[in-house]
């Protein structure tokens, strides 16, 4: 248990969220010798809450904090349309309310972004209507933090032979390797291809007083029992609530950032579980909501001084959503494969990481080795074929045949960045707080999805030189569910076209910093969270330097 | 068991959504929001509490037929007509209760007009159940049926369904906590060929 602040007392950092970047910036904030508030909107679960009852965690969404409908969000094509109201179902935009955000349920992909992912638009040249663009800062500037994040959070791995320069070995060695990870290896060696061990933020062993993975197989869409994997849960959250100066305030939903005379930001108003509205005044405040729920607060805190929204004057807030694409492709093999056991993915390929124009079309990406759909009822309502019978004594039995005997190999790519791509105020529909719901406008670069066909043309040629007796696809449609939400506050040296500097405070407000998924300039190759983190670290040390210095 | 909680109602996630969304490279499907539901699996002879005969009988042979009963247990034995009664008590929308209610009525109508010295489902050959379910698959009744049937027949057993894990034993999930590697076959030969453990 953290310390407890009184809410009429000024503190040093406000944070909003308490995900990825939100732990990261609490723990290293409040370890700096600050006083930090964390408030998440979510419950503060723990370990011993989280189970494998697949109904209530995954079809139910408890893994994004619960039912859904009390925070509606819309979403259309483009501009032209109207939004509707996303029905049941998966929302568009998924993300955790808890504490430790999204870092809770995620399977644990932690790919560094490469060097070409911060200078893709010097070296390739301009991609004609679209936000495509050269980072402010460079990999050699985010190593050291990349660095940070696999020994502070603590990442499995060894490094691969496309894998970018680093500057140490990875804490703990790769998870032990599953049947869809060697059929893999074998389907990249005939193809030529390079398969190598997957990077992820899930202990193989025992590391910083956590144990290593139990191989239970829950990980997508499930909090890990055992805290074996690295959420921000496991790992920083209990350390900043051990310095004694950071207080994790949950169930506590901010909804408006407030200015002072001097247009700096005064305080956060927030609303309680049960809706009663608090203020929290801090010196500065930093918001690590993710990429649609800080978007949507800066654009909630308009005031007859920020008539766009706050930190909005280059209009920018909100634009350049990038979602990432993502297909699995399904084969069925000889042997039983059990792939319900053990983490997700165990071996990655990143042959085609870099783009080549010459294919006609801008984009990148991985193959990752997986079980999706994998757990029970997913794969039976959702796992086999669409030509399989869908009832009956034929489909009992295939699913007996196929549900050990199946893997998949997932596809993730690239998404230009669209001014066209937004996340902003629903004008009609509100949530439970009366605050207007959030409204996607998506639709995918075309290039997207000619890259993300290209990777599932991989995909299927990996299953088939692994010798698998049946692949199947899935469709190929635009992107409409989004777990990857990023670009919406980007980072730019330019305060005309962008919304943070490259030391993550806001053109606009000296006190008022951004660091989470809306931070990226460029969308990487489909795992994003590493870099997210990497950008908190680094935004954290400079955010220290700036308050010793007493320069919020 | 719980009473119906109205912030727990979104018991039929609507097939109807906008979405085809490329991230789980398909919609979540219809389905139960079961988690307030905090009862035990039934007895093969407790009472139903929601459904009378006629619909537990109509209803069951659907489900046996969808899940069928052959050389290994089926949708009968894992106790799906349990499961079903219990999520209409507590969970379902109304709107889908009436639609399985509605779905019981109009089958029995129709079978009536085909087989009339028959008169009810359950009571057709099975070769002829086959027949007229699949005349009807299509529809908004037996898709309900059918994913009713799926997530009875998977879901953890203390919701009533996959009664002594039949579901599970079926597809060949084991519900440990714990694995150790070998998890598969080829894992097993990699390691056996002298493979890094890693």
């Amino acid at each position: 248990m953290g310390r407890q602040f009184n809410s009429r007392e000024e503190v040093d950092f406000v944070i909003v969220g308490s995900g990825a970047a939100g732990g990261v910036m609490a723990r290293e904030l409040s370890q700096a010798g600050y006083d930090v508030v964390v408030l998440e909107q979510g419950p503060y679960l723990q370990a011993s809450d989280f189970g494998h009852d697949e109904l209530e965690t995954f079809f139910n969404l408890e893994w994004m904090g619960g039912i859904d409908n009390e925070f509606p969000q819309t979403y259309r094509l483009s501009e032209s349309e109207e939004a509707v109201l996303v029905g049941a179902g998966l929302p568009v935009l998924i993300y955790a309310r808890m504490v430790g955000g999204s870092s809770v349920h995620f399977t644990g992909n932690y790919w560094r972004f490469h060097p070409i992912d911060f200078t893709e638009r010097s070296l390739l040249g301009e991609i004609p209507n679209t936000g495509f663009d050269d980072w402010p800062i460079t990999y050699d500037d985010l190593e050291p933090y990349y660095t940070k994040v696999d020994w502070e959070i603590g990442v499995s791995g060894i490094p691969g032979p496309f894998d970018p320069p680093r500057s140490r070995p990875f804490p703990v060695p790769p998870l032990p390797v599953k049947s869809s990870g060697v059929l893999m290896d074998k389907g990249a060696r005939a193809l030529g291809l390079h398969s190598q061990p997957a990077p992820m933020a899930i202990l193989s062993e025992a590391y910083q007083n956590r144990p290593g993975c139990v191989n239970c197989g829950f990980c997508l869409a499930f909090g890990c029992e055992v805290s074996a994997k690295s959420s921000t849960l496991a790992t920083m959250i209990p350390q900043a609530e051990a310095t004694g100066r950071c207080e994790i305030r949950s169930e506590s939903t901010v909804v408006r950032l407030d200015t002072g005379e001097n247009g700096q930001v005064k305080e956060v108003m927030y609303l309680d579980k049960n809706g009663v509205e608090h203020a929290q005044k801090a010196k500065a405040f930093v918001i690590c909501a993710n990429g649609a729920e800080t978007a949507r607060l800066l654009l909630h805190s308009e005031s007859s001084r920020h008539p766009n929204g706050l930190a909005n004057s280059s209009g920018k807030v909100g634009k350049y959503l990038m979602f990432n694409t993502q297909i699995p492709t399904m084969g069925l093999f000889e042997h039983p494969l059990n792939e319900y056991k053990g983490v997700q993915v165990t071996r990655i390929i990143h042959d085609y990481y870099n783009a080549d124009l010459s294919r006609g079309f801008y984009g990148g990406g991985g193959l990752d080795a997986r079980f999706q759909p994998g757990s029970p009822l997913w794969f039976a309502l959702q796992g086999l074929p669409a030509d399989a019978p869908r009832w009956g004594k034929e489909h009992k039995r295939i699913l007996e045949e196929y549900y050990t005997h199946t893997m998949s190999v997932a596809a993730h790519g690239t998404s230009l960045p669209l001014e066209s791509n937004t996340i902003s105020l629903d004008p009609t529909h509100e949530d439970k707080w009366g605050r207007p719901a959030i409204r996607v406008t998506y639709n995918d670069h075309p290039d997207d999805l000619s890259n993300l066909k290209f990777l599932q043309d991989m995909s299927v040629d990996v299953l088939e030189a692994a010798g698998a007796k049946h692949v199947w696809t899935f469709p190929i449609a635009p992107t409409t569910v989004g777990a990857h939400l990023l670009g919406t506050c980007r980072m730019g040296n330019d305060p005309d076209k962008s919304v943070i500097d490259r030391f993550h405070r806001t053109h606009d407000v000296r006190n008022l910093f951004i660091a989470d998924g809306s931070s990226l300039v460029t969308s990487g190759r489909g795992q994003p969270t590493m870099t997210i983190q990497a950008l908190a670290f680094r935004a954290a040390e400079h955010i220290s330097g700036f308050a010793a210095r007493n320069e919020l | 068991m719980q009473p119906k909680d109205p912030s727990r109602r979104a018991f039929f996630r609507s097939s109807g959504s906008i979405l085809s969304g490329t991230w789980l490279a398909y919609q979540l499907p219809a389905i139960l929001a079961l988690s307030e539901l905090a009862c035990k699996a039934q007895l093969e002879s407790a009472p139903l509490k929601a459904l009378n005969n006629v619909e537990a009988f109509e209803l069951e042979a659907i489900a046996a037929q969808i899940f069928p009963s052959d050389e290994t247990p089926g949708a009968r034995e894992a106790g799906i007509i349990h499961f079903i009664d219990q999520a209409i008590l507590n969970v379902m929308e109304k709107s889908d209760e009436e639609l399985l209610r509605q779905g019981v009525v109009d089958l029995q109508t129709s079978v009536g007009d085909m087989y009339p010295t028959v008169g009810r489902f359950s009571a057709l050959s099975n070769e002829r159940q086959i027949e007229y379910l699949r005349s009807i698959e299509n529809t908004s009744f037996f898709n309900l049926m059918r994913t009713l049937t799926l997530t009875g027949m998977f879901v953890h057993p203390k919701y009533g369904g996959n009664r002594d894990k039949i579901g599970w034993k079926h597809l060949g999930f084991d519900d440990k906590h714990t694995w150790q590697p070998p998890f598969g076959y080829y894992d097993e030969q990699y390691l056996k060929e002298g493979g890094d453990a890693k």
